[in-house]
């Protein structure tokens, strides 16, 4: 494994119980899961899954409806926004838009020096030096200080995004979709840029991703999320060589791969219909309406009427499912 | 044997800017036969959906400059034909569907409507067979109760269902060629492999020739026989899809194989990236538009421009490289392993320090 976390490791972040309502949606419901100091956990799921409201409520960009979300030992959910500006140089975001994220008007240096002196840290001599330490880091020639954001490419506008989150030292990167937006050339770029921050800086991740082939190189841990909750979360290896749930089989099937051969003999189970609205989402296991194992096992009542809870299946690897039965079934991608 | 259904020959387009032209497509050819479904593959800014476009003259006149070069549609050169005529191609032997249906669906007009609209521009059903084949399409592409549906508007559709009615627009009128331009790209996996499913069936059963048009070689593996890679504004390689998996010739491929996350790749194996950025097309290098980025690149490469010629495993296979080109001045790509072989690692080095200094030159 190439992760530097140990299992023994106090966690960096313990997130308990999440809850997160925008008025009748439960966005996210009852969501828990721990990060241990330089792990990286891949966060995946389809839109409206949750997984980016999770990453946000983690930093507080989302108010948290109920839950406990535990950063080095300290409870961040009651926090007065005072009171969290500390922990915020611990925990950085990545979004997947670079462009967005910074602000065209200020040269690359100052949008890198600028959360040191927000937080007072460094005279402008070291701020100075800092910068270009923080472009070195993400393979950009210190020149680049007195350009702006959009002389950049996308590839680029990521790496300038990465530097500014790395620029207070953090210990917690919530990386959301950094790659969508990137071309296929540029992305392995990036992931690679990212896995090497890890190592070099010990730095956590959570990485969010809308399918499983992205955070499969980059994540020791793998959660899955549908309709607001988890429904499966296991180590990497774990993960993809003995899915259990059953959404998590449905979501492997349903990425292309890159072989004509394969591709021809391989027998996809492709899901259908859509997800149901967060509004009003099934009763009992949330993937109910359109799960494949519970069709195939003649509609049993459980899954209706009882919601799964995530249960350990050995090894750290845990399943939402009356019926998984990981030893079972070995993964057919 | 009769004329190919599309057959772009030696296709240029620039586009006017402020920085002078630049050339977006630059000597395209590519052949789609009757029934076939074809891949065009390359990255943002390759020149894929501008050459795309031009098949139904849809970029903005003030800015495209069509030509020199031809795009032949049943025969007849499209670049010459006057508007009405091709408003008469449009949507009747030649249909498009785009990326995101939100922008192609008009907002305030039922789907139903829409739909209608296109039949009545198209053919000479009175209202209520129109109908009657509003609500055949519609569940055709597998839309739930269509007599409700076709009631509804654009927004109180899912995106999923929206891509499943512009494909039914598309196809109200039987074409014999669709143009699909990142279809799936805005939809989420398990609906991407829903709508392509639809595609495939649709085209099998109505003998539809497809040109679908993505950035993802993993969507063309499954759904094509034939593939072009465009890169900066040219193919650079061409082959059966077996074939260009099995052995692909063009290191940019090769890159593209390997970068791309795959679920099929070893559990441990790093990713190799493609190094550094895609060249300005306002200013295009000398010799090979790849050879920036290329770690296996000679001397050759940068000053002379390669021809898309023959690859080594001889059959439609071809190649824009001089590595992989069996002449006298190349070919010492051929018979290397691009899954073993990554390159030269002092010219790796020397591509990431110039693209650090990119962005830098005023």
């Amino acid at each position: 494994m190439s992760g530097t976390g140990t299992h023994d490791a106090a966690p960096l972040l313990q997130v308990t119980d999440l809850r997160v309502s925008f008025g009748a949606v439960k966005a996210v419901d009852g969501v828990s899961f721990d990060l241990r100091p330089g792990e990286i956990l891949g966060l995946v799921g389809e839109s409206g899954s949750g997984k980016s409201t999770v990453g946000r409520a983690v930093l507080r960009i989302n108010r948290v409806s109920s839950g406990s979300i535990r950063f080095e030992g300290t409870e961040v959910t009651g926090l007065s926004p005072h009171a969290l500006l500390p922990l915020r140089r611990r925990m950085q975001m990545i979004f997947q838009d670079p462009r967005g994220s910074l602000d065209p008007r200020m040269k690359v240096g100052r949008l890198l020096a600028e959360p040191l002196e927000i937080h007072g840290l460094l005279d402008r001599q070291g701020r100075r030096a800092r910068v270009a330490e923080l472009l070195r880091l993400v393979g950009l020639a210190p020149e680049a200080a007195g350009r702006y954001p959009h002389q950049f490419s996308g590839g680029q506008a990521q790496r300038i995004a990465i530097a500014r989150a790395l620029a207070l030292d953090p210990a917690l990167i919530v990386a959301d979709e950094p790659i969508s937006s990137l071309d296929v050339s540029i992305q392995a770029q990036v992931i690679n840029l990212l896995a090497e921050l890890r190592r070099s800086l010990q730095v956590a991740m959570i990485f969010i991703a809308h399918d499983l082939s992205v955070v499969r190189h980059i994540a020791d841990r793998v959660a899955v999320m549908y309709l607001g909750r988890i429904v499966e979360i296991a180590d990497k290896a774990d993960l993809y060589t003995r899915p259990g749930h059953p959404y998590t089989r449905s979501l492997l099937s349903a990425v292309p791969l890159p072989d004509p051969v394969k591709e021809r003999q391989r027998s996809r189970t492709i899901l259908k219909g859509e997800l149901p609205s967060p509004e009003n989402p099934p009763s009992g296991c949330c993937f109910s309406t359109r799960c494949p194992l519970r069709a195939s096992l003649g509609d049993p009542p459980e899954c209706t009427a009882t919601r799964p809870q995530l249960n350990e299946t050995g090894g750290g690897h845990r399943i939402a499912c009356h019926f998984a039965d990981p030893a079972a079934t070995p993964a057919s991608v | 044997m009769s004329a190919p259904l599309l057959q772009i020959t030696d296709f240029h387009l620039g586009f006017r800017t402020r920085r002078g032209t630049v050339q977006a497509v630059d000597g395209v050819d590519l052949v789609v036969n009757e029934g076939e479904t074809v891949g065009l593959v390359g990255e943002s800014g390759c020149g894929k959906s501008a050459t795309v476009r031009s098949i139904l003259r849809l970029l903005p006149d003030k800015v495209a400059r069509y030509g020199p070069g031809e795009i032949r549609l049943n025969d007849r050169n499209v670049l010459d034909l006057p508007e009405a005529e091709m408003r008469r191609i449009q949507g009747g032997d030649v249909a498009m569907v785009f990326q995101d249906p939100m922008t192609s669906l008009n907002p305030v007009m039922t789907v139903g409507d829409q739909i209608t609209e296109y039949l009545a521009a198209h053919t000479d059903l009175d209202r209520a067979a129109m109908r009657a084949r509003v609500i055949e399409l519609l569940s055709m592409v597998g839309i739930p109760v269509p007599e409700e549906r076709m009631t509804w508007f654009p927004h109180q559709l899912s995106g999923g269902m929206r891509q499943r009615v512009m494909i039914a627009m598309a196809l109200s009128c039987e074409p014999r060629l669709l143009l699909a331009d990142e279809i799936t790209t805005a939809l989420d996996v398990t609906l991407q492999a829903q709508i392509l499913d639809l595609l495939h069936a649709l085209s099998e059963r109505l003998n539809t020739a497809t040109l679908l048009i993505t950035h993802d070689l993993s969507v063309v593996a499954g759904m094509t026989r034939r593939v072009y890679v465009m890169y900066a504004g040219q193919i650079i390689e061409e082959a059966e899809t077996d074939a260009l998996f099995a052995a692909p010739a063009m290191p940019y491929t090769w890159g593209l194989l390997r970068s791309a996350p795959s679920l099929d790749a070893p559990l441990t194996e790093d990713l190799t990236p493609i190094e550094g950025l895609p060249p300005d097309l306002a200013a295009p290098p000398p010799g090979c538009r790849f050879a920036s980025r290329c770690p296996y690149r000679r001397e050759i490469c940068q000053s002379r421009m390669p021809d898309l010629r023959a690859a080594p495993d001889g059959g439609t296979h071809r190649v824009r490289c001089w590595g992989a080109q069996d002449v006298p001045e190349g070919g010492w790509l051929i018979g290397t392993d691009w899954r073993e072989d990554t390159g030269d690692p002092r010219i790796v080095a020397d591509i990431r320090a110039a693209s650090a200094m990119a962005g830098t030159e005023s």
